[in-house]
């Protein structure tokens, strides 16, 4: 009888979502017209899908550690990304590169514009938790929250001015001086290349495949897999883990809480300055807002993902990068967001601590 | 007609089995303990009774009623309370809140009564402040203190309000995890000799969980051991102090600290 | 407050050193242990440097150095006459101090009882007084205050959730949206409905409206713990707005008719038989970008000789209910006499209150006659407020009553909640969800009604800023203000109404009103001696234009005291209950003592 009641329910539900997903884009007959004429956008889709997933995966990581550490959404942490974006820009514009430089320059200036970045995100990371979060560590559980997004505001308000509608002249050589809060080039140094049709000389091949994208996906599998081997084989990768368990136990065995707290942070800053600099070789845009959109995804990936999971956020962020792009492309990329918010509400009602989060039991 | 009764109740989390197969029955008014080493599964079984664990396998019934699959609020409305193991409180409210809400599930003033403050609603609240002041002074604490905010109590008088809070909620069974775990020689047999009145003058039946083995040797009507989650050994204190698989559990256990 | 004298000039500084004495007096006591008579001379001397300063704030305002560079004439400035600045000076200094020693006098007060009574009355005082002090000031101050008002509503709404319930909630301003969008599309000519429900009932209707939507995301979500419930609703406010931007084409087809048979009809190869069902094509609900607008303001009095059919027979039930509801609470001070004379008086209040908004919302007032002298004319202005055709005009006086009236009903709403039934299991899950679930909270239930609670009242905010603002956008409802509302409750101490209150004041006061005078303030400087001064120098002029705008900081602005805030009190401005009772412990042991030996008898019901 009630399994009987549960499938008229399950019925009646799906019904409605058939009825109404159309709105939203979700329109069955169209997509299925989509994807048996032009299956190869389908797959486009899936590459831009992967590519953006790898950005959001490395964002996410660095939510994902601080949260797995002191608890804390770090909502200072998109707009970190922001200024990482702003840095390397600078340091693009500085060298005068462009797409049309010879490639020697053009792999120099993107290997400085990396390390500046890393080091940058990594050190105003670490800069903004010894500021803003270090004294709160025992205080009311929203206050960290409240000073996060406090910093996120000064953040964002620093890029509007370095993004040039202020008026700073030595930070700002690349953007001339009014205007800011529309998007900023950023420059295209990766030849704009075909990896089937122009690399591997397929022509006719369906498939975009860009080589930017495919450097974004081999970079962002780099450097997770050096996080995963620096957390799991180093000493300092060790005392975070042990940390994260639990942190009075750590700090028992000896462990300096306040300086693993820093390198956790210097670690998601280095990444969010690698992600910045791939975005921005990647979209080739840069604006102050950025980080806000770019920031919640990732946090969203690092919750499907099952938030202080290293692994989840991976896995999370490709998710929500394949789910970004499919919504984009197939159904209405106006309503995108709500898509996203919805598989995520849809994984946490069946998995309540994310994909591969573990599932503590009440502790009575 | 059976107070409490478990059959064959079993818990696992993934592959662990916390709690395996264990038969237990009480009659009402009786006090009985339940000992056994740590990790031993005695408090997972505690959740199990208060609704925080669903039964794995195994059936579970209060007054006949099976609460192997209710949600803690509903069989705490059938008349089963608990304290817990480490206090938990909620120490940001006051004294008399904490009994409050306690009392909770015997008061049903509705949203809309709340709003237009209906006479019901105010007799109500006045009537649960008095029975909830009684209760301070029943338990000891008395009612000067009832604004305090309850984590500037002293220990040994927040857990008095952890079981004025229990009691409030008009159990007919009543839970004490490790009730005088922290305390002195004293306090403890202070304790005990409250718990016997309180069985007296409420006719509450107790299930306590307890370390402070002269505490429950003294207290109990029956005692019943778990080790490693399954029920050992079962009887009058005496029984089981004798019992020689009781003592190898506890050997074996002391020998892995 | 010499800061905002600076920046205001004209009458302020009587205002400000009025509000800044009263504040003094009210605030300071609490915070000292010396005796009644020192309170009294230490915060009168306090005053009277406080006002001192803010008079010389006016100064320079008005008569010092800016007047002689010209300034006078930029747009910015007052229209005052230069007595004005004078006079205003001197009541300044007069008033200010006057009023801290007022202040003092009655919180030193024996009977506290009585001292406390008498706080309320100059609190009611001040609120009424106020608008009428601005306009005749001209300071230009309500329509500001009004906003920040919507914002008190919005945090304390969101107090509920959070700061009793513990529940994070990051997409708060969805409920706002919705309170505003149900209020736009049932009462404005541009809806695609057509309909023009009257606003004193569609308030009502878009807080359900709004309880509703809460109940709806509240459902899925509520077993979510802590940090992945707060991921929820941000995304939940982050696609409310999205949606009513997209609700403009739409088209429902029904899915069997138009797509799952014929596609099984294709895959046999047959051609479709079924005619597809469309329910809506193109349908246009909340018009996008476009926003709706204008919104019909409230209507005084409510019912109209034009009134006809339903509307009719809903406005005179309406009528009988509130009638009903008045004869109730006398009947029930009657009936209460010899019991209680608390509650009795309560009811009388509570039916008098009635009365009077009975009167508002049902009897066309007329002016009194305006040739009988000044205290006419005082009640006149006052009459005004409430008068047939009120809330068309662009008078902003009768829109702050209505939204300070909508202020203490949910401040008093909420306090009766806080001390209810309810009230406990809220801030027992915030303190240990599982030991209330184990004292019988049904945790869901609770949950559930923390939300569709909290959302009510943002529903009544929406309701309010639709109409008064009259025009509702998407982008309006964006993450700021969930953030600026949360920022607020966080600020000002969680949990605690009075600070929730000064929070979102504090913040929205700032932002609005401070900031914006500043950047006028700035650009009369900018314009009048900066750009001249620098002529020589183009680089450094254009640094001036582009940089010196107070404006283009406020997020830095906002975030930094946000950061400061939390480093300095993380527990919020307004010391929570806890930190007022560790204040006051020693005092309560005292009491303790003496009460302990009067009574000296050991009837400890302890049975040990």
């Amino acid at each position: 009888m009630s399994k009987l009641r549960r499938i008229l329910v399950a019925a009646v539900i799906i019904y409605i979502f058939l009825l109404l997903s159309p709105i939203a884009g979700f329109d069955i007959p169209r997509i299925a017209n989509v994807i048996t004429h032009q299956p190869y956008l389908v797959a486009r889709y899936l590459v831009i899908g992967i590519a953006n997933g790898a950005i959001f995966a490395i964002i996410a990581l660095g939510y994902t550690m601080v949260y797995g550490i002191i608890q804390l959404i770090n909502f200072a942490h998109g707009d970190l990304y922001m200024m990482c974006t702003f840095a390397s820009l600078t340091v693009i514009a500085a060298f005068g590169t462009t797409s049309k430089s010879d490639a020697g320059q053009i792999i120099f200036t993107i290997v400085i514009a990396l390390i500046v970045a890393i080091i940058f995100g990594a050190l105003l990371n670490a800069f903004i938790e010894r500021v803003a979060y270090r004294r709160l560590r025992n205080a009311p559980r929203l206050a960290p929250l409240i000073s996060a997004i406090g910093v996120s505001f000064i953040l964002e308000n620093l890029g509007q001015i370095w993004a040039g509608q202020g008026y700073i002249k030595f930070l700002t050589p690349y953007f001339g001086t009014s205007g800011g809060a529309a998007q900023k080039a950023y420059p295209d140094l990766i030849a704009r290349q075909d990896l089937f049709q122009d690399v591997l000389g397929l022509k006719g091949f369906p498939v975009q495949f860009l080589t930017k994208e495919l450097f974004v996906f081999v970079m962002a599998i780099i450097l997770m897999l050096a996080l995963r081997w620096f957390i799991a084989n180093t000493r300092l990768g060790k005392a975070m883990r042990a940390t994260s368990e639990n942190r009075d136990a750590a700090k028992i065995m000896g462990i300096n809480i306040d300086r693993i707290i820093t390198i956790t942070f210097m670690l998601g800053g280095g990444l969010a300055g690698a992600a910045a600099v791939l975005n921005g070789l990647y979209v080739n845009t840069a604006w102050w807002f950025m980080g806000f959109q770019a920031g919640l995804r990732s946090f969203t990936a690092a919750v499907l993902g099952g938030i202080g999971n290293v692994t989840g956020a991976m896995l999370g962020g490709f998710m929500i990068g394949i789910l970004t792009s499919i919504s984009d492309g197939l159904l209405d990329p106006a309503w995108t967001r709500a898509w996203v918010f919805s598989v995520l509400v849809l994984v946490l009602v069946f998995r309540p601590t994310g994909l591969l989060g573990e599932s503590v039991g009440q502790k009575a | 007609m059976n107070f409490l009764v478990a059959q064959g109740v079993t818990k696992t989390f993934g592959g662990l089995t916390a709690v395996s197969k264990v038969d237990f029955v009480m009659e009402q008014g009786m006090i009985a303990g339940l000992i056994g080493p740590n990790g031993a599964g005695k408090t997972t079984f505690f959740n199990m009774i208060t609704g925080v664990y669903s039964v794995t396998t195994g059936v579970l019934t209060f007054n006949d009623t099976n609460i192997g699959a209710l949600k803690p609020h509903d069989i705490t409305a059938l008349g089963i309370a608990r304290t817990f193991q480490n206090i938990r409180l909620f120490p940001a409210m006051t004294v008399l809140e904490n009994v409050l809400v306690g009392m909770h599930t015997r008061l049903h003033s509705t949203l809309l009564d709340t709003l237009l403050k209906t006479e019901r609603m105010t007799k109500e609240e006045d009537m649960a402040r008095g029975k909830a002041l009684d209760m301070l002074d029943y338990v000891g604490l008395g009612r000067q203190r009832a604004d305090w905010t309850a984590r500037h109590l002293p220990y040994g008088d927040q857990r008095r309000l952890e079981i004025a809070r229990a009691l409030a909620t008009e159990p007919k069974l009543l839970l004490l995890d490790e009730p005088t775990a922290g305390m002195n020689q004293a306090e403890a047999s202070d304790l005990t000799k409250f718990i016997q009145f309180i069985r007296q003058d409420l006719k509450l039946t107790v299930l306590l969980i307890e370390h402070h083995m002269r505490v429950v040797m003294g207290i109990s009507d029956r005692v019943t051991v778990l080790d490693h989650g399954e029920k050992i050994a079962e009887g009058t204190p005496h029984e089981v102090q004798n019992n020689q698989q009781v003592i190898e559990a506890y050997l074996g256990s002391g020998a892995g600290h | 407050m010499g800061f905002l004298a600076v920046l205001f000039g004209g009458w302020s500084p009587a205002v400000l050193a009025v509000i800044a004495g009263t504040l003094l007096g009210f605030l300071a006591p609490a915070t000292a242990g010396a005796s009644s008579q020192d309170r009294l001379t230490r915060n009168g001397v306090g005053a009277l440097i406080a006002s001192t300063l803010i008079m010389l704030g006016g100064q320079i305002y008005d008569g010092g150095f800016l007047l002689k560079r010209g300034l006078a004439d930029v747009a910015v400035m007052s229209t005052h006459p230069p007595e004005v600045a004078n006079t205003a000076a001197l009541l300044a200094v007069i008033l200010g101090p006057l009023c801290a020693i007022g202040m003092t006098w009655l919180q030193n007060l024996r009977n506290h009882k009585l001292a406390q009574r008498l706080n309320l009355i100059v609190l009611v005082f001040f609120l009424v007084a106020f608008p009428f002090v601005e306009q005749a000031a001209r300071l230009n101050w309500l329509a500001t205050l009004i906003f920040a008002e919507i914002y008190v509503l919005l945090a304390l709404g969101l107090n509920i959730v959070v700061g009793y319930a513990g529940l994070l909630d990051l997409g708060y301003a969805a409920f706002f949206a919705i309170g505003a969008y149900t209020t736009g599309l049932l009462s404005s000519p541009t809806s695609t409905f057509q309909v023009h429900v009257n606003f004193w009932l569609l308030i009502w209707l878009s807080a359900g409206m709004a309880a509703i939507f809460g109940f709806l995301l509240g459902a899925p979500t509520l077993g979510l713990r802590g940090d992945y419930l707060a991921i929820v609703t941000l995304g939940f406010g982050e696609i409310v707005p999205v949606a009513f931007q997209q609700l403009i084409h739409i088209t429902i087809k029904e899915p069997f008719t138009c797509w799952i048979i014929p596609a099984f009809q294709n895959l046999f190869g047959a051609q479709s038989t079924v005619q597809c069902i469309t329910l809506l094509n193109q349908y246009n609900l909340t018009l996008g970008n476009k926003g709706i607008k204008p919104i019909d303001p409230p209507v005084l009095p409510i019912i109209s000789p034009n009134d006809q059919g339903i509307a009719l027979i809903v406005k005179i039930a309406l009528m009988v209910i509130a009638v009903g509801a008045i004869a109730y609470l006398f009947r029930r001070a009657q009936v209460r006499n010899q019991v209680n004379s608390k509650s009795n008086r309560r009811a009388v209040i509570g039916a008098v209150v009635g009365l009077v908004i009975a009167i508002i919302v049902f009897v066309p007032i007329p002016p009194l006659d305006a040739n009988a002298g000044a205290i006419s004319a005082v009640a006149n202005s006052v009459l005004a407020t409430v008068q047939p055709g009120a809330f068309e005009s662009a008078r902003p006086i009768s829109w702050y009553f209505l939204i300070l009236g909508l202020s203490v009903l949910t401040i008093f709403l909420i306090r009766r909640l806080k001390d209810s039934r309810l009230g406990r299991a809220w801030m027992a899950i915030r303190e240990d969800e599982l030991a209330a679930n184990q004292m019988g909270v049904n945790l869901v239930r609770t949950k559930l009604l923390a939300f569709a609670m909290g959302a009510t009242f943002s529903g009544f905010a929406g309701a309010f800023y639709g109409a008064y603002v009259s025009g509702i956008f998407p982008n309006v409802f964006d993450f700021s203000v969930s953030v600026i509302v949360l920022s607020a409750v966080v600020l000002g101490g969680l949990g605690n109404l009075t600070g929730v209150i000064f929070g979102a004041l504090i913040i929205m006061i700032n932002d609005r009103l401070v900031l914006v005078q500043f950047q006028n303030l700035l650009n009369g400087l900018q314009t009048q001696v900066l750009l001249p001064a620098a002529a020589n120098d183009p680089a450094l002029r254009e640094f001036i234009r582009a940089n010196l705008d107070p404006v283009k900081y406020r997020f830095l602005l906002l975030g930094l005291v946000l950061v400061l805030v939390m480093a300095i009190r993380p527990e919020g401005l307004v010391p929570s209950r806890e930190r007022a009772e560790e204040l006051h412990a020693s005092e309560e042991d005292k009491i303790e003592e003496i009460e302990a030996k009067m009574k000296a008898t050991p009837d400890k019901v302890d049975p040990s």
